[in-house]
């Protein structure tokens, strides 16, 4: 029981710091950023990979 | 991440291949060995006796090929497609990727197979090849950091797409757990090698798939639905959750087990809390799913899509089983097989062809088959959809018989009809499997051909939506916390294995100091090798060793297991599963013949069984066991042995642990130490059951249980009789009273084969014993010459009565001394013809000797005839009156 309520405890705190520290948005807006990032770089990729396999077929 | 464009070139199109096209040989292999595992619980005799190809190997073999094997190389396959993308650079070295290949496939994956199939192997559960696999294992895990890490580190940490953090996760977190799972519990005994045991079995599935899995679904389905995951930040909580948590969650495989119950609760707790995790991660990616429709038309993003469903199922479940309510009545069962089936062959799988296929379509010149794919996806789905179901009812069926007094065999026969449609369900799998790699490698479209639409991707680059940059102050916190947290992840491993490793592991050397018999002996060098072999046929995955600390479980087996009991146990032989009884308590179970006969031809003496034969252990009969078989004996009775002779005085050591109020009153209260209904007692009582119906399945029962050994019509001919010293009564020439009957149903006979029957119920016992009775054509002797009879009582009185007591009640004064009681001729009436045979011939094995040098025929006749009228039958008037 103790160690259940030092968990649950812990967690709660863990996510009350994560939460407080998401409510910045210049923050939030660097968190953001990777995903949109991937994306940007998977474009580019594919965007290359094709011109690759057009220069190939002509 | 690198802003500098990611050439195409820099995808190592030879890997991606190579591992893709091992990924999909060791699954076929994989999944093979799988399906033979699941037919021998239908056909036990499939494997011909062979030990290579027996249940326990291709188990080993099942779930290393489809970790390592299927997994390891569709990951693999994965990382060096997605890596470049990542991390906008090269992987290290191609060269050093073709020696990884190498390295996993023919020094790790199959030598491993060859290995396990030759016997060379460690029982522990996801890490069965032996520890030169495990040594090459590490060195691949090592260079595979080497090849892939490098590339994340170029760019600072707060750049880091949540894919990325799931791959360095997974390769270090691994790199840190597998030495762990595989070499400490080698080290360490008993419960403490349990618990470690324990820790692995979790880690593997937490620590290194789920987070090649995740990786997985968060790289494909941005790339296949063209537009970004919901939300970074929930990604990354669930990330660092998901690192905390699963280390902390190994213990709960073995809840009511002696490992201390506070590392029992953390480890329930800790299950929980992962629970909450799962939802925020499956949370995301289903908000990352949406407009992708229900049934995405892309064959990657279906799969993963689906991957995202079970791994939320799966892990609901998981956080369910681990709680006490539900494990103490589906632990052991074929509920864990289910969901061990639903995390490996659903989840993850789902999210490794989905990697797979996504990778595959973008390799250069690769032809595609999407209608095989397509099938394959809802043949899969079909086939683990059913298995998962399946396995789960079976499971809820044998824990609730188990909670029952039903013998133990009814859970077998009623698990029948679902291992029936589990090895059924094993046909739309296998074809789903190779429609995938038909879809793979046999189409008839080149996927480059496909537009990019078609493939759910963009061509033109989007624009990052970013009103204004990022403050480099923010870049410098966020890497920092990062930081902190990776420490903080590796922190929790580490403290995972103080508190569910290495603290249990001290508390229980201290309850082993203080409870402990002193001049416990360790192993015979017989039992050890026993114990090997044991070990090598895979024994402990469907045997446990542990008697938990329930009720349920002490009801059936006996007291529960304490910590000084395995103390020697190098590494744990616990196990997880329960096809057959728990062997904890097997010392003074059973006779060496039945034994014996069982392990060579385990239906001879239970009807039902599924056990495979150990043939290969004898020389062509259990009457000539090997070495190896007579050494599996020693274990065997080993088992529980040093509790036995500690018992009941070396129980008042118990009262001074301090294992938890309840768990303390288990252990202090179980009233026997070995409750193995059919353990035999050298006693006459049993349970009034005046008043008691007869079951009218007596010839049934019979059928089931008895005539293996007795044969169908009780001549004591049946396919075991031959096996078994002294031989099985003949029940057509012997009369019994029904109390006499009763008793030995209940108590066995001590001393040879017979064993008892205590887990049927009163009415059954009662129905089995009028079959047996219905069998005798004895009958009592027309009026005898009284001087006959009078010179057959002198004769008895001379030479019978020191064992067969004055009275001829087999209470002689040396009946005492003999393992098998004398005959109690008051009780049970042996043919004239019997008793002649046996005066001429003897028993074998037995103290009774033939009387053909000491008697002559007319005296043998005599005494026959005399011994015949001792024969009281209260349900006989005839008898009851006497002559």
């Amino acid at each position: 029981m103790v160690i259940d309520l030092i968990v649950a405890s812990a967690g709660l705190l863990f996510g009350l710091y994560l939460l407080a520290w998401y409510r910045s948005p210049a923050l939030r807006e660097r968190i953001e950023r990777p995903k949109h990032e991937f994306l940007l770089q998977l474009a580019r990729h594919e965007a290359a990979t094709s011109m690759q396999d057009e220069d190939q077929a002509s | 991440m690198s802003e500098s464009a990611s050439s195409p070139a820099s995808i190592d199109s030879g890997l991606v291949r190579a591992h893709g096209l091992a990924a999909l040989a060791t699954l076929l292999v994989s999944v093979f060995f799988g399906i033979v595992v699941s037919l021998q619980f239908l056909y036990p005799d499939l494997s011909g006796g062979s030990l290579s190809l027996g249940w326990g190997r291709l188990r080993y073999a099942h779930t290393q090929g489809i970790m390592l094997g299927w997994l390891g190389n569709a990951f693999l396959a994965f990382l060096y497609h997605a890596v470049p993308v990542l991390s906008g650079r090269r992987v290290t070295s191609s060269t050093l990727g073709w020696i990884l290949f190498g390295l996993w496939n023919f020094v790790a994956v199959v030598p491993g197979w060859i290995l396990v199939l030759a016997g060379i192997s460690q029982p522990l559960e996801w890490a069965e090849f032996p520890l030169i696999i495990d040594a090459c294992v590490i060195l691949a895990l090592l260079l595979a950091a080497l090849q892939f890490l490098p590339g994340f580190f170029r760019e600072g940490l707060d750049s880091l797409y949540v894919s990325s953090w799931y791959i360095l996760g997974g390769l270090v977190f691994t790199l840190l757990a597998y030495p762990m799972g595989n070499l400490v519990p080698e080290l360490v005994s008993g419960a403490t090698s349990a618990a470690f045991g324990g820790l692995w079995i979790h880690d593997a599935v937490g620590l290194f798939v789920t987070p090649l899995a995740l990786a997985i679904l968060y790289y494909v389905i941005p790339a296949a639905s063209g537009r970004p995951i919901f939300s970074h930040f929930l990604s990354m909580l669930g990330f660092w959750g998901l690192f905390f948590f699963y280390p902390l969650n190994g213990t709960h495989h073995y809840v009511f087990s002696v490992i201390p119950m506070a590392a029992q609760m953390g480890a329930i707790a800790a299950s929980a809390l992962l629970g909450v995790v799962v939802v925020i991660v499956v949370t995301n990616l289903l908000l990352s799913l949406r407009g992708a429709g229900w049934i995405p038309r892309d064959p990657a993003l279906r799969f993963v899509a689906l991957a995202v469903v079970f791994y939320f199922i799966v892990s609901m479940q998981g956080a369910s089983q681990a709680q006490m309510a539900l494990n103490r009545v589906v632990h052991f069962s074929d509920w864990v097989i289910g969901h061990s089936h639903l995390a490996m062959l659903g989840f993850a799988t789902f999210a490794a062809i989905g990697g797979l296929i996504h990778a595959w379509q973008r390799l250069p010149g690769t032809c595609c088959n999407v209608r095989a794919l397509d099938w394959s996806f809802w043949l899969l789905t079909t086939g683990i959809g059913v298995m998962v179901i399946d396995l789960t009812a079976a499971g809820l069926v044998q824990g609730q018989l188990w909670q029952e007094s039903t013998p133990w065999m009814e859970s077998v026969r009623a698990s029948r009809p679902y291992w029936v449609l589990r090895s059924l369900s094993a046909l739309p799998i296998t074809a789903g499997f190779v429609l995938l790699g038909w879809g793979l490698v046999g189409g008839k479209t080149d996927a480059r051909d496909a537009t990019p639409g078609q493939r759910g991707l963009r061509t033109t680059a989007p624009s990052l939506p970013l009103a204004s940059g990022p403050s480099q102050a923010h870049s410098r916190s966020l890497g920092f916390a990062y930081v902190v947290t990776g420490v903080a992840g590796i922190g929790f491993f580490v403290l995972s294995m103080l508190l569910l490793g290495l603290w249990p592991g001290r508390v229980i050397d201290q309850q082993i100091a203080q409870s402990a018999p002193t001049g416990m002996m360790a192993l015979s060098s017989a039992e050890a090798r026993g114990r090997a072999i044991y070990a090598r046929e895979g024994c402990a995955y469907c045997h446990t060793q542990q008697v938990r600390f329930l009720e349920d479980d002490i009801r059936r087996f006996g007291a529960p297991t304490l910590a000084w009991e395995t103390r020697f146990d190098s590494p744990h032989l616990w196990g997880t599963r329960r096809i057959g009884p728990d062997l904890a308590r097997t010392h003074a179970t059973r006779s060496s013949d039945w034994q014996y006969a069982h392990l060579y031809d385990p239906r001879s003496v239970v009807a039902d069984s599924i056990m495979p034969s150990y043939a290969a252990l004898f020389e062509g009969s259990p009457l000539q066991p090997r070495q190896e078989a007579q050494d599996l004996l020693a274990y065997l009775e080993s088992l529980g042995r040093a509790r036995a002779l500690a018992w009941p005085e070396g129980e008042l050591a118990t009262k001074h642990l301090q294992m938890g109020a309840h768990m303390d009153h288990l252990a202090q209260t179980a009233t026997t130490l070995n409750a193995h209904p059919a353990a035999t007692r050298r006693s006459n009582a049993r349970p009034d059951m005046a008043g008691v119906l007869a079951a009218g399945n007596g010839r049934q029962l019979w059928d089931t249980n008895c005539s293996s050994c007795h044969g169908a019509d009780g001549r004591g001919d049946g396919p075991a009789a031959a096996w078994l010293t002294p031989r099985p009564a003949n029940l057509a020439e012997h009369s019994y009273t029904r109390d006499y009957i009763l008793q030995v149903l209940w108590n066995g006979v001590a001393g040879s084969s017979m064993p008892a029957w205590r887990d049927h119920d009163a009415a059954q016992l009662l129905a089995l014993a009028e079959t047996v009775a219905s069998f005798s054509v004895d009958t009592p002797d027309p009026d005898s010459d009284p001087l006959l009879l009078t010179q057959g009582r002198d004769i008895f009185v001379d030479h019978c009565a020191q064992c067969h007591g004055q009275d001829g009640r087999g209470d002689g004064f040396a009946a005492n001394y003999f393992e098998l009681a004398p005959v109690d001729f008051v009780m049970q009436r042996p043919s004239l013809g019997r008793a002649l045979a046996v005066l001429d011939t003897g028993i074998p094995g037995t103290a009774m000797a033939p009387w053909t040098d000491r008697l002559g025929s007319d005296e043998r006749l005599a005494v026959s005839l005399y011994l015949r009228t001792l024969f009281r039958n209260p349900d006989r008037q005839e008898d009851a009156d006497g002559d």
